[in-house]
């Protein structure tokens, strides 16, 4: 049983923030039909991949966000693969799309046109900055993203520069608007029998995620300080943050900084107050982490939380990667893909009882389910065949061809 | 106009973080919210701040920007009455969300199994640090740790300096937003099966999964990210991705043909690195001549001269400058409510826009108790009822 298991969604997202949210329909059931430009396919299958090493030809990143999908390969321009489409949308849920504002309306598939032959269809539309707006015209990658929404300017410490995260924050907070929205949308229908428009936008969602801190800087009109030190929230009081050890590095979260404090054998810790805690968070900070360098990182884990206090290791992927806890929650897992081999990659983050998340089938490649998509959707052999020979529709030999040329 | 889920009621033991967020976004589309807080304290995070500052001199920011549209029964779920009076709302719940522990609802009786019994539709999501059980199941959940179990902080920052956590409760938020999936993805289908279910979320996995594609190559090629020393801004990324210095700020500078971009800077000598594997292997000497011509530039201008040849770049902006960022306004993203202690809070509006059950906030973050009493007369208590439920002290209104 899956909880999505009878929808079909039409998805002509690329890159990252519409991606992962199909994905996800799709590890609850949903038919994904990826949408992709004859030959090329995805902008992510081209890009250079990380360590600038692919997985047998393969792009990791676009193995990560594209399991559980079928591969339409198409060329959007033709007249034909417009009726195509809208044939299609006709018989389909939803529709994912984060092109720059107004491509789909140029390619005559905008909500409008496609809500002309499908009344029913939730048709979702995913920027980066909003369809309008005076920066509506702008690209709306990641790492922009990161510093126009304020995160970077809260991240790192006060002499070092703004700091980006080291994943791709923005895209995916966007995915799950997406997600959430999509699956509100539908609930709605079951009931009232009619689809909609959803606009969501990595802008709005990187906002909605810094709701307390844009409410504190808002309300009381002050801009957060990065501190000096290893302090992990440029609000927060000290111990809160990063220390380092004899032989590597340490959180301290938010603790009773008395019993800290008999614990570390730091009597002037215990004699601070919460003003003083926060007035002075980087010398109070320097003060802890001259105790922490005295020992390993195992050491003082495993005494803090002994002690009912909040403490944790600082791990690299490496270590993520053989941790028990993350074992035990069967956190990776791998499949099979036709080309790049075994792949290893990261679980279904959710455990639902009834309908649990399930990897079907691996990331697709470009055109690989072309034919059997539109058979599915009831067009005939030979009028496939035509598209093919005209390169309106893509499949595999098609993108091989391409790949050779 | 009509909500997208405004006949779904929702029992809401949750708090701090990951679960208000959580029932908040379901909330905003019209779902009625029911907060159970422990009488007189309420939710600890109404008393956590950020610098020691409070809204309205008694009200915690970090509260307030979680619990809108809710409304709030203060309940000692210890008290012998607790039992009925839940069991009765959830007779005609159709979701309850916790972030307790793992067990600790379920020791006091409120476990899945226990509403299943008085309501076999419903769906019972909790949410906790690592899963319910395991070699961690003890450990404390806060978000930081999180963000230092799972990778993300080593991967973060530059390489001469510490690990470095982000400056938002980024672990929690993504817990809620597996939360909003898990939850959404069940009413759907119970819609069509009758059959409600349970719903397990951690920080960790989720956190894991948000490094899909940073953990799939560290799983498959067997190696660690290594951080830049300069302002490139991942570790896997080469140059120019990264932050850049301007005369009067700081502006980043995504995926972008590097030609491209040296005509704007004007320094043709810098076309020699013009190569996939210079761009990585020196990304940080690249970094260094990119920064010096920068600096001599305001942001301004730069934006102006890279935007002009679609450049993916921006601006890195304060919460302050964001509060003002035309982009921002244009979208109606920031709004404000009235609350009775706080006074006039401002605060991020839901960030979706629906064609036709649009988002909105109908109340502001409830008061401990606010609604005790109208919430147990609308479930079908009797006056005396209630009454008797206040002086045991087993519900508790406002003070």
């Amino acid at each position: 049983m899956s909880a999505l298991d009878h929808l079909t969604v039409l998805d002509f997202s690329h890159l990252l923030a519409g991606p992962l949210a199909t994905q996800m329909l799709g590890d609850l059931g949903a038919d994904i039909i990826k949408i992709e430009r004859v030959g090329e396919g995805d902008l992510y299958r081209r890009l250079p991949p990380f360590f600038n090493a692919r997985i047998n030809g393969e792009s990791p990143h676009f193995l990560a966000w594209n399991r559980n999908k079928r591969s339409l390969a198409m060329d959007l321009k033709t007249p034909e693969a417009r009726a195509i489409v809208l044939a299609m949308a006709a018989k389909a849920d939803i529709v994912v799309e984060n092109f720059r504002p107004g491509v789909m309306e140029r390619l005559g598939l905008g909500y409008a046109d496609l809500a002309a032959v499908n009344p029913a269809l939730i048709y979702c539309s995913s920027s980066g900055y909003g369809a309008s707006g005076p920066m509506a015209g702008r690209p709306g990658q990641d790492l922009l993203l990161q510093g126009i929404s304020g995160f970077m300017s809260v991240t790192g410490s006060k002499d070092g520069r703004p700091t980006p995260l080291g994943i791709s924050l923005a895209d995916q907070l966007c995915s799950y608007h997406i997600v959430y929205a999509v699956l509100a949308a539908l609930i709605h229908r079951m009931k009232s029998g009619r689809g909609q428009h959803i606009e969501v936008d990595m802008l709005r969602a990187c906002l909605a995620h810094q709701g307390q801190e844009l409410l504190f800087a808002m309300t009381l009109g002050k801009s957060f300080e990065r501190p000096a030190s290893g302090i992990a929230h440029s609000g927060m009081p000290a111990p809160f943050g990063v220390y380092q050890t004899s032989d590597g590095w340490m959180t301290i979260s938010m603790n009773p900084v008395e019993r800290l404090a008999e614990l570390l054998d730091l009597p002037e810790l215990a004699a601070c107050d919460a003003q003083r805690l926060w007035d002075e968070r980087d010398a109070v900070h320097a003060l802890i982490e001259a105790r922490t360098l005295t020992g390993p990182t195992a050491h003082w884990v495993e005494r803090l939380l002994g002690a009912g206090l909040w403490a944790g290791e600082i791990n690299s992927l490496q270590d993520v990667a053989t941790l028990d806890q993350a074992e035990h929650l069967r956190a990776f897992t791998s499949y099979e893909h036709p080309s790049a081999g075994t792949v290893r990659t990261v679980n279904i983050p959710v455990d639902l009882s009834e309908t649990p998340g399930e990897i079907r089938r691996p990331a697709p490649r470009i055109g690989e389910h072309s034919r059997e998509i539109l058979a599915g959707f009831g067009f005939a052999e030979d009028e496939i065949d035509a598209w093919i020979a005209d390169g309106i529709i893509g499949d595999l030999q098609s993108s091989a061809t391409e790949k050779a040329a | 106009m009509a909500k997208a889920l405004e006949d779904v009621t929702i029992l809401d033991f949750s708090h701090l973080l990951q679960g208000p967020f959580a029932t908040q976004l379901l909330g905003d589309l019209g779902a009625n919210i029911i907060k159970v807080e422990r009488p007189g304290q309420g939710d600890l995070f109404r008393t956590l701040t950020f610098n020691n500052q409070w809204v309205g001199g008694s009200e915690s920011p970090n509260f307030l920007a979680w619990n809108r549209n809710k409304r709030s029964i203060a309940v000692d779920l210890k008290a012998p009455e607790a039992k009925d009076v839940l069991y009765r709302l959830a007779e005609t719940a159709d979701v309850v969300v916790q972030n307790f522990r793992p067990g600790v609802l379920a020791k006091l009786g409120f476990g899945y199994e226990d509403f299943r019994r008085v309501n076999p539709r419903i769906i019972y999501c909790s949410g906790s640090g690592y899963g319910q059980d395991g070699p961690y199941v003890d450990r404390p959940g806060q978000d930081m740790l999180i963000q230092g179990l799972t990778g993300l902080a080593a991967a973060t920052g530059r390489g001469d300096g510490p690990p470095v956590p982000v400056g938002a409760g980024f672990a929690d938020q993504i817990g809620a937003m597996n939360m909003v999936y898990g939850i959404l993805g069940s009413l759907y289908w119970r819609e069509r099966s009758g059959k409600g279910q349970e719903i397990q979320v951690d920080l960790m996995s989720g956190l894991l999964a948000h490094q899909g594609q940073e953990m799939l190559a560290a799983l498959n090629f067997g190696r660690d990210f290594v951080r830049p020393k300069s302002g490139i801004g991942h570790p896997g990324m080469d140059a120019p991705f990264g932050v850049y210095p301007t005369s009067d700020g700081w502006v980043t500078i995504a995926m972008s043909p590097f030609a491209r971009l040296v005509g704007v800077l004007g320094d043709d000598s810098l076309l020699a690195y013009d190569d996939p594997k210079l761009l990585f292997d020196k990304r940080d000497e690249i970094w260094e001549r990119i920064a010096a011509l920068t600096r001599t530039w305001t942001t301004q201008e730069l934006l102006e001269a890279m935007l002009a040849v679609d450049i993916w770049c921006g601006q890195v902006q304060t919460h302050s400058q964001v509060k003002d960022d035309p982009q921002v306004r244009h979208m109606g993203t920031l709004q404000s409510y009235e609350h009775p202690r706080a006074g006039t809070v401002q605060v991020v509006g839901p960030a979706v826009r629906f064609s036709e059950t649009p988002a909105g906030i109908e109340r502001p973050a409830p008061l401990v108790g606010e609604h005790s009493v109208e919430i147990l007369r609308e479930a079908g208590f009797r006056a005396d009822e209630i009454e008797a439920l206040l002086s045991s002290r087993a519900i508790a209104q406002v003070e």
